[in-house]
């Protein structure tokens, strides 16, 4: 068995990737909550990491770099160019949890990939078919929400674990009058509700279908990670004590890193008071902003900081 | 910036005079600002001399990030004859400017030190009806 946190990451190094020029961050804790201003790359910060979790192997790497790619242009593309994906970056390095240095070559007549991933070590010409292979146990949740799809995977891991008690349990908390939660048809999400009827769950607000994938993806990535964009998205403010609850519990039980973000200070509020009632000192709070010179800083407020930051009513939303 | 004081009280004391300076225009201030994220609650006199306290490390890193860029320090002298290091005018300015040689910060710092303790201000104050002397010094 995998000893605890052992495969969590601590700290990464950023260079040339989205807005991210030079930039580093260290002292990640088990559950990690993001702030900052409107675009100073909280979204970025965790693709980053994403990228890094993920690649175990180059084909891996192929996979987080188009489905981050995918989850910004849900709406906005049909079908993307894989090549043109790929080669969006000119060059980057990441290096957290593995050491990635890509680079893209213009140069030649044709568009040339160098990958070098750990010792591992690829040059790609396109002229060959990519493979493109998910690192399953890495999740990513966007502020679009879980496809039918993404959200019947994840929900397997529930009915594996023997946990659809507990998730039911949770969803009748979230909303008394949804008594179960289950896929029916394939990969159609349907929630039943007192008159024992099912129905679909777009028939419900998105804060509900958040706070199934969000609880399903926790046992999805045992011993791994998990990564959720505007957390606090369609779930009102007096449900976030028992959301925290529930991400620092099932994190704790079934060894998972998370990462999240949020612009909401309700938000921020209740991890503090959650974290504090549980006595959870492994969480940490992650500020990011812009100093003098336009860099993007991150700082890191470990489990005493944070709680004193939130005690003295400072603002850790950005500067 | 960050202002550094001793304790809550003193925080609750500069918050009111700040928003009773701001509501009589006597500062001009954005109606967004939150005065509570300039003040630092040290808890208590030592800790505010002593630059191993944890929150020093809390706001190197924000100075290292470009968040805090000024920092005011405001505390008691206390009693003037007192054997006690760092008590009385003279020794508490001496072990100021010791913190502030130990923290090694690279920004613009100042202070007030208050002649014997905060009530004592107060109460001069309020006889001499004069202007509040940080501001003067900020």
């Amino acid at each position: 068995m995998q000893e605890k946190q052992e495969h969590f990451i601590k700290n990464i190094e950023i260079k040339n990737f989205k807005c991210f020029e030079d930039f580093k961050a260290e002292g990640f804790g088990h559950v990690n909550l993001i702030g900052g201003k409107n675009n100073v790359g909280k979204t970025a910060f965790m693709e980053a990491l994403y990228i890094d979790t993920s690649s175990q192997t180059i084909n891996n790497l192929f996979f987080s770099i188009v489905n981050i790619h995918r989850n910004r242009n849900k709406i906005n593309e049909e079908r993307p160019n894989i090549i043109d994906i790929l080669t969006q970056y000119q060059s980057f390095y990441i290096s957290g949890k593995n050491k990635i240095i890509y680079t893209v070559d213009l140069l030649g007549i044709e568009k040339k990939l160098d990958i070098k991933l750990n010792s591992e070590y690829e040059s790609i010409n396109f002229k060959n078919e990519i493979n493109f292979i998910p690192n399953k146990e890495v999740t990513f949740i966007d502020n679009y929400g879980f496809t039918n799809f993404e959200l019947k995977t994840a929900f397997e891991a529930v009915q594996r674990k023997d946990k659809e008690d507990f998730l039911d349990k949770k969803i009748n908390e979230f909303d008394k009058n949804i008594l179960k939660f289950k896929i029916i048809g394939g990969d159609n999400p349907q929630c039943q509700i007192k008159s024992k009827e099912y129905r679909d769950i777009v028939e419900f607000g998105d804060g509900l279908k958040h706070w199934i994938s969000i609880i399903c993806s926790l046992y999805a990535c045992e011993n791994s990670y998990l990564f959720i964009d505007e957390i606090e998205n369609g779930i009102h403010y007096t449900q976030l004590d028992e959301l925290w609850e529930i991400i620092l519990e099932i994190a704790d039980e079934h060894n998972v890193q998370v990462f999240a973000t949020t612009h909401s200070k309700e938000c921020i509020e209740s991890y503090a008071r959650v974290a504090k009632k549980l006595e959870d000192e492994e969480i940490v709070f992650i500020e990011l902003g812009k100093n003098k010179d336009s860099e993007i800083k991150a700082m890191i407020y470990p489990y005493e900081w944070f709680i004193d930051e939130i005690e003295q009513n400072h603002e850790v939303r950005g500067w | 910036m960050v202002i550094i004081v001793e304790g809550k009280d003193d925080k609750n004391f500069f918050i009111s005079l700040l928003n009773d300076l701001k509501k009589n225009n006597k500062i001009i201030v954005q109606d967004n600002i939150n005065f509570d994220d300039y003040i630092e609650v040290m808890g208590g006199k030592s800790k505010l001399l002593d630059s191993h306290h944890t929150k020093y490390k809390k706001l190197k890193m924000k100075i290292d990030n470009g968040d805090v860029d000024k920092a005011l320090f405001i505390f008691d002298c206390d009693f003037e004859i007192d054997d006690k290091n760092c008590n009385g005018m003279e020794k508490s300015q001496k072990c100021y400017d010791d913190l502030i040689v130990d923290l090694k910060w690279n920004i613009k710092s100042n202070v007030h030190i208050f002649n014997k303790n905060l009530d004592y201000f107060l109460v001069e104050t309020i006889k001499t009806k004069s202007v509040i002397p940080i501001l003067i010094i900020w």
